[in-house]
């Protein structure tokens, strides 16, 4: 057996819907990745299933992502955002009629909309329902993560909170795509022992941590990050493949920074005329990107050659060759020192790929074609898969980690964003609080109340406002966003407990945060 | 805080304190005090952090300042349990505990060697979810207390303190305090009576106990016991010295991390020098304007440009498109250079092209409806740019940082 080679795709948005204005900014973040990400991945496990290949990958898709996908007001903002593409593509076609290498770019990028948004059609605009077939008929293996992915380790000293996380988003998993995931993606990857009693509870059987949760484990797993270990608690897990990442995400010399890839930054919507471009920027007041990007990387004077797409693609395709011919030969070498087949796992963001790297759907396309053409290579698989073959693993205490920087908890815990955990330590409790008061349901309104401040508590837990906040990147809306749930939390946590529910009020608050309709409140006593 | 966030409560007057261990060497504090706690510690108001489960022997003392939420505090070790205890001490009385935290404890560097490899197999289906919540398990923690330490280890630094406040003076060596005065356990109050008014200066009942036992309470033993009823115990397969140490080699020569300090180097020089893995995260910082250069996977060869006016105080770009309107009969067929034209509802049109230097001639021709009628023009156009100085093309937004000038150095 020469082993496994795993990937795992987590696709992640913050909930991010504002039906009160007409233009958001921040939920351009979901239209772009909708166009760059999640249609490209959808096109690719289509042509996989279709082309009959052996082509197992594991993704894992976060519910406040999924329940974007399903709110019919961003789908049809999403639609607007697609034509609106198709049209501007369409007058770049013309508008560059005399700068030949750019007009074929444009031609390109007009034909590739046009493609994507007949996709979006073909799928009924229903991208939950794509993946849900794909895992239907296993040709991905789906699993969940935190229901607003927040950092679970930095609720970990209260138990119901996690727990809050953990089944509002199997709940959703399972209302989404009918099935009960066997996998949790932890968000960040970020473990803490703590976290084991509300995950074993549930039927949860495997997750992945960053190398070191496994390698600085009680005791040092035998076999290091090349097979799953067994918690104490029941749980698998499986160490990331740091070569694996170490390609990928290198600063010097990682795959998506090669000079004939597209430059992420340079784009029509900040190189054109302002009347020109106006209409088709995420918000009309700002410079934005628009998608239509015209250089590539070239070099470190910056992007100032014009994007070849057939040499990217080449590139991507090569490298992806030699990805494959690395794992394939670490796994050859761990083959012949372990008793047990070797397994590589490598997850990546989602959003990698067609986002920050243009040519990453080619690369996976061109991996998972190389794989499927071994006919004794290493095996394409999902770690759920790995684990419903061998059974029988090392039992160790893995040790608490994340995949941030520097490999904890300082991403979301730091000067920056060190303000909000104490909001959140109290919302927590009074969440709890509200729980116990009421342990069966009661009367309709009450419940409505209840659910809305697990709804806000849930979504001012995201791990995005302390990242964004950490970054700098848009800190005044990740502020905003944590105010407006705080605030929201606290009035309802008030009226509860005073018996003076605002009804009008809360109606306004379910039509603006409106996930997880069906969240139970109970999960916090 | 943020301006913005004024109006969220400063004070909820819970009289609590939460600790959380960042990482192998630094603890965040950050607590709530009730009005009367608040005013009984004054000027005095400190925090104690103890090794160990319970705030018994050595600890680090952090004076805080007034109005102050919470604080960074280095740890002494990782994988060591911490606890915390806001007060003050009182020239009477002495240690006057306000508020005690949860244990919690910082992630380890390496692991512990076990001398027994235990092997398990998963042996029962998973178990179904039962409707409605589940509680966690509530065994109380039953290791017994670590041992304080007889000394801790002098400070490495001084203590990072919250931004909103002014730094808290980090205490200038370990300090050996007297141990907590003897008190029964408290009781879990309901949150409602917990946040009841203090009188000033009496103390109020210690934060409720933490709910649940952590697996990391396992205890450093030779094997690990309890396991899982999901996991049955199953003989080891056969693995040699030899093959430890072959995996070990393979291991270092892919830079697979294998020393506990191996990893806080890696991330240490990383951080310095820009190599090593960058971590990805959340995609929502990257999408939209502005995105997240520090995270993205190009932007490791993208060199990131000066912002306009940072190391350079002027610049300049320029360039020039050519913009054809016109207008006719709304039902009209118009076509430039033979492709068709999209008329406006009232017959009109516009037409934009980029105009590098060089000579161009656009043919158009308008038809009547009927066909009968056809009027044609022909445009020709040239542009010649001389540059004198560092002048570039784009971007044209002036906020924006400009790329390499094209025209000659000046």
């Amino acid at each position: 057996m020469p082993g496994y080679f795993a990937l795992v795709l987590h696709a992640h948005l913050p909930f991010v819907r504002h039906p009160e204005h007409e233009h958001v900014l921040e939920e351009s973040w979901l239209f772009e990745a909708v166009l760059e990400c999640y249609l490209p991945l959808l096109e690719l496990l289509q042509a996989w299933e279709r082309d009959r290949l052996n082509a197992r990958v594991a993704v894992s898709l976060s519910p406040t992502l999924c329940a974007m996908w399903q709110d019919p007001l961003l789908c049809a903002r999403c639609e607007r955002r697609l034509n609106a593409l198709v049209e501007l593509a369409g007058k770049e076609v013309l508008r560059t009629r005399w700068e030949p290498a750019t007009h074929r770019l444009a031609e390109f990028y007009l034909e590739r909309f046009r493609h994507l948004r007949q996709l979006w059609w073909d799928c009924d605009r229903n991208l939950v329902g794509a993946f849900r077939r794909l895992n239907a008929t296993r040709r991905i293996e789906l699993l969940t993560c935190a229901a607003t992915h927040a950092v679970l380790p930095l609720l970990a000293d209260h138990p119901p909170s996690v727990r809050g996380q953990v089944r509002t988003a199997l709940d959703h998993h399972r209302a989404c795509f009918g099935q009960t995931p066997d996998g949790f993606w932890l968000p960040e990857c970020a473990y803490e022992p703590a976290l084991e009693p509300v995950l074993t509870e549930t039927s949860l059987q495997w997750t992945v941590l960053e190398s070191h949760g496994l390698l600085h484990g009680t005791p040092r797993p035998r076999y290091g990050v090349f097979a799953p270990v067994f918690t104490p608690a029941g749980l698998a897990v499986f160490g990331r493949d740091p070569d694996s990442a170490r390609q990928v995400w290198s600063r010097q010399g990682g795959f998506p920074g090669d000079p004939h890839f597209r430059d992420f930054y340079r784009d029509i919507g900040f190189d054109l005329e302002w009347e020109y471009v106006r209409p088709y920027l995420p918000s009309p007041e700002h410079r934005g990107f628009t998608g239509i990007k015209y250089h590539r990387i070239t070099g470190p004077a910056g992007a100032t050659e014009v994007y070849e797409r057939d040499a990217a693609v080449r590139v991507a395709r090569a490298q992806a060759r030699r990805f494959f011919e690395d794992r394939r030969q670490h796994l050859a070498r761990l083959e012949a020192l372990m008793e047990r087949p070797p397994i590589l796992v490598a997850p990546f963001d989602a959003e990698l790929f067609g986002h920050w790297w243009y040519e990453g759907p080619e690369f996976l396309d061109a991996l998972v074609r190389e794989a499927a053409a071994q006919d004794h290579g290493p095996v394409l698989a999902t770690p759920g898969d790995y684990l419903r073959q061998h059974r029988t693993h090392q039992l160790v205490q893995p040790a608490a980690s994340s995949w941030g920087e520097e490999g904890y908890l300082a991403v979301w815990l730091n000067e920056k964003n060190e303000w909000i955990r104490r909001h959140l330590a109290v919302a927590r409790e009074r969440m709890s609080e509200l729980a116990n008061r009421w342990p069966v349901p009661p009367a309709e309104r009450e419940q409505r109340a209840l659910r809305q401040a697990a709804r806000e508590l849930l979504l001012a837990q995201a791990s995005d406002w302390p990242f964004i906040l950490h970054t700098g990147t848009s800190p005044g809306y990740a502020r905003r966003r944590l105010r407006e749930h705080l605030l929201r939390f606290n009035a309802l946590y008030r009226q509860l407990t005073q018996g003076t529910v605002d009804e009008a009020w809360l109606g306004q608050i379910e039509a603006l945060d409106n996930l997880f309709p069906q969240v139970d409140p109970r999960y916090w006593a | 805080m943020p301006e913005e966030l004024w109006d969220l409560d400063q004070d909820y007057g819970l009289g609590r304190l939460w600790l959380a261990a960042r990482d192998p060497h630094t603890l965040h504090a950050s607590w709530d005090l009730t009005p009367g706690q608040v005013a009984a510690a004054g000027e005095r108001l400190a925090l104690r952090v103890y090794t160990g489960r319970e705030p018994v022997g050595a600890f680090r003392e952090v004076a805080l300042p007034r109005g102050a939420h919470s604080v960074f505090v280095p740890a002494e070790a990782a994988g060591e349990w911490f606890v915390a205890m806001i007060g003050f001490a009182d020239p009477a009385l002495g240690w006057q505990e306000l508020a005690r935290s949860a244990p919690v404890r910082t992630p380890a560097l390496a692991g512990r060697e076990a001398p027994v490899e235990q092997f398990v197999m998963l042996t029962l289906p998973p178990e179904p979810e039962a409707p409605g919540p589940r509680k966690e398990a509530t065994t109380p923690a039953t290791s017994p207390p670590v041992p304080a330490p007889a000394a801790l280890a002098p400070e490495a630094g001084p203590v990072p303190a919250a931004p909103v406040h002014e730094a808290a003076p980090a205490c200038p060596a370990p300090a050996l305090g007297e141990p907590p005065p003897a008190r029964p356990p408290a009781p879990r109050p309901a949150l409602e009576s917990s946040r009841a008014e203090a009188v000033p200066g009496v103390v109020p009942p210690a934060a409720p106990a933490p709910r649940g036992t952590p697996i990391a309470a396992l205890a450093p033993a030779a094997a690990i016991t309890p396991f899982s009823p999901r996991l049955q115990l199953t003989a080891p397969p056969p693995w040699s010295s030899e093959q430890t140490r072959a995996l070990a080699a393979v291991e270092a020569e892919w830079g697979v991390l294998t020393a506990p300090s191996s990893l806080a180097l890696a991330v240490g020089e990383a951080a310095k020098e820009g190599a090593g893995p960058a971590g990805p995260s959340s995609p929502a910082a990257g999408f939209g304007p502005g995105g997240a250069r520090a995270e993205l996977p190009s932007s490791a060869a993208v060199p990131v440009p000066l912002a306009a006016g940072a190391g350079r105080r002027f610049w300049f770009n320029i360039n020039a498109e050519l913009v054809v309107y016109g207008a006719t009969e709304p039902d009209a067929r118009v076509t430039v250079d033979g492709e068709p034209v999209a008329l406006r509802p009232d017959g009109s049109f516009t037409l934009r092209f980029a105009l590098p230097d060089g000579e161009y001639a656009l043919h158009a021709v308008a038809e009547a409806a009927d066909g009968v009628e056809h009027r044609q023009a022909r445009l020709t156009f040239a542009r010649r740019t001389h540059y004198r100085g560092a002048v570039g093309r784009a971007p044209a937004d002036p906020t924006l940082t400009p790329p390499r000038p094209e025209g000659p150095p000046r």
